[in-house]
């Protein structure tokens, strides 16, 4: 089972986000592409993802109300 | 002088320290020749021979054909690596020493197969229990009972699961079972921490969902398209106001 923090979630869900490192402006390089190797991995071997509630919830500070029950149904229906 | 008598090649003996066949209560004697039974395996070639001094001896003896097997199956439990109801037998036998303050071990002819820590063994650091919020994933394959809840089984590649529902619950799962469908139950689980380790040892669950088993790409792509109009430089900035200490 793989735990996924808000830097980790926030580039997988949210088009364009970048991510740097403390105490730095310079994005990291690559880091949605990271990401999505990672994913690849997790898919291949079949393993779960887990996403802790603190960490969904601020992802979902942001997003509109009415797409937060979409989102939910979409991820406690999900086998990852 | 008296020699010790060389034990046959086929004979085995379950050996327990604290008791003599004078000591031993009848009905402690039959759980023990139940669980000595089960550990051996080949029911209609193991047979029970005598119970005699040197603390508590139970004789038994093995059918030649059923020599190999029984080794191999003592060297597996051994090593941890025999089948469930053979390893299930072997910790009753200790559980039983244990709760009689003894030690035990088998032997195969004159040779010491299996030990049984009994009385020495480590006392089990346990928590619980804990009641949590729980979720099982898994195709169902049983569903039964007689009473007010029933037993659901779950199989999720090796791992088998059960799960107490209501007949109403129940009624809802029915279309699921044995169907290539995966659900997902959720529920209340009773937890203990053991040595370490959280198992759980009851679950009894209050709904369920069908699992989509979509691609893990496809289903970011569906969660991906609900944040399309989140703008990125305002939810980071909003994430660092979230964060900073001074946040009210």
């Amino acid at each position: 089972m793989i735990t996924l923090d808000t830097t980790a979630l926030s580039l997988l869900f949210v088009p364009g986000s970048q991510v740097s490192k403390p105490g730095s402006a310079k994005p990291i390089k690559y880091a949605f592409e990271r990401l999505e190797c990672l994913v690849d991995r997790i898919a291949q071997s079949d393993e779960t993802m887990l996403l802790p509630t603190p960490v969904l919830s601020e992802v979902l500070v942001k997003v509109p109300p009415e797409k937060i029950q979409e989102i939910l149904v979409e991820l406690n229906g999900s086998k990852w | 002088m008296a020699r010790k008598k060389k034990a046959l090649e086929n004979e085995l003996v379950l050996r327990i320290d604290s008791f003599t066949p004078e000591t031993l209560p009848m009905a402690r004697l039959a759980q023990y020749v139940e669980k000595f039974a089960a550990l051996l395996g080949n029911e209609s070639s193991v047979h029970f021979i005598s119970v005699e001094p040197g603390s508590c001896r139970l004789r038994a003896s093995a059918e030649d054909p059923a020599v190999p097997k029984i080794k191999e199956r003592a060297s597996r439990i051994a090593d941890r690596t025999a089948s469930r109801p053979a390893l299930k037998a072997h910790d009753e036998i200790d559980d039983l020493l244990a709760a009689d303050n003894a030690i035990g071990e088998i032997y195969f002819g004159d040779s010491k197969v299996l030990e049984f820590p009994g009385r020495r063994r480590r006392v089990k650091e346990e928590i619980g229990p804990v009641q949590r919020p729980t979720t099982i994933d898994g195709y169902i394959f049983s569903i039964g009972g007689k009473d007010e809840t029933i037993n659901v089984h779950l199989k999720d590649g090796d791992i088998e699961s059960k799960c107490v529902v209501s007949i109403e619950m129940a009624r809802k799962l029915k279309p699921y079972l044995l169907m290539p469908q995966k659900v997902r139950l959720l529920g209340n689980g009773q937890w203990y921490r053991e040595d370490g380790r959280w198992h759980r040892r009851s679950f009894t669950a209050e709904d369920f969902l069908p699992l989509n088993e979509a691609a893990l790409g496809e289903s970011l792509n569906r969660l991906r398209a609900a944040f399309e109009n989140v703008d990125p430089d305002d939810f980071i900035k909003t994430m660092n106001e979230l964060r900073r200490d001074d946040h009210a």
